[in-house]
């Protein structure tokens, strides 16, 4: 890789880390942490701070959908210009287009211009190609971590439904992250787990409490493991509630 | 709010590295295989091995 890729990968990685670090305050200290408007106008590189907000998608959305930040306008803004300056179309991925599917969708649903009951992937990408139902558990649980960025508050449709059919399969994708003490997978599917909700005998065969505690401790150093950390504990609770009630 | 300073027409159009990186952080690989040590019991007789074939103890040098 060119040194210059290499510099910008850093870049790119580093403003990631740092978004990803004050998402994750937002969410545990409701009405804390700079709104994105404040953190991309307050950078010191533009470009790098909207790619940072490009390159965590859906979660920025994740303080106002757990409902620890309202979204304002300038927000809002934010990220429609942060996904027009960087079109994924031509060297998009299934993956990368569910993520935007996502984005823009529930950025939508916050600006109120669709209602309905959630966003759903499948009307951008023909979900089953890529997360084909019949796959065997191993390659279908890392495709599943690949987009658990859609694992979200106000998200319908196929990926929920393959989350909720496989949930057997996500257990033993996250056993399998851990044993390779592969934490960020394991934290990515254990936020799919939290909306499988259906279908808890086949989730609590594995202890997710200990699971989720243990990334907590492990992988505390780590932005984007606690941001997914974080987000996986704000759905089970959530889940949870809803059931409850 | 000054919001003509994110109107993507004042930025510079994203370069093809710059997507392409993009992506490659939006994609969640696999990691490695953690580096940690794994129990290897055919290393004993290694280190055994060794131990017999190191050189022993120094002699005391003698006084001339």
């Amino acid at each position: 890789m060119p040194h210059q890729d290499t510099a910008l990968m850093e870049d790119y990685a580093r403003a990631a880390d740092d978004l990803a670090g004050r998402l994750h305050r937002c969410l545990e200290t409701p009405g804390s942490g700079a709104a994105l408007a404040d953190y991309v106008e307050g950078a010191t590189d533009r470009r790098t701070a909207l790619a940072a907000v490009r390159v965590l998608g859906p979660d920025v959305l994740a303080p106002a959908l757990f409902g620890t930040r309202r979204i304002d306008p300038a927000d809002r803004e934010v990220l429609a210009t942060a996904l027009a300056h960087y079109p994924l179309d031509a060297g998009g991925t299934a993956e990368t287009m569910c993520l935007d599917r996502v984005t823009t969708g529930l950025l939508h649903r916050a600006e109120g211009a669709v209602s309905g009951d959630g966003v759903a992937v499948d009307d951008a990408v023909d979900v089953d190609t890529f997360l084909r139902p019949e796959e065997r558990w191993r390659p279908w649980a890392q495709q599943m971590a690949g987009v658990a960025s859609c694992a979200l508050p106000g998200v319908c449709g196929s990926l929920v439904e393959q989350a909720r059919t496989r949930a057997a399969d996500l257990g033993r994708g996250v056993a399998r992250a851990m044993l390779r003490r592969d934490y960020r997978t394991a934290a990515r599917l254990v936020r799919w787990t939290a909306l499988a909700d259906n279908n808890r005998a086949a989730v609590d065969q594995l202890n997710i409490e200990a699971v989720l505690r243990h990334l907590e401790l492990c992988g505390s150093v780590n932005a984007r493991l606690s941001l997914d950390v974080r987000i996986a504990r704000l759905l089970r609770t959530r889940t949870r509630r809803e059931g409850a009630g | 709010m000054p919001t003509q300073l994110l109107v993507p027409e004042t930025l510079p159009a994203a370069t093809a590295a710059e997507t392409t990186t993009i992506t490659a952080l939006m994609a969640q690989t696999e990691a490695p295989l953690s580096g940690a040590p794994v129990p290897a019991p055919e290393a004993g007789a290694v280190l055994i091995l060794l131990a017999l074939l190191s050189p022993g103890e120094p002699k005391e040098p003698r006084e001339k």
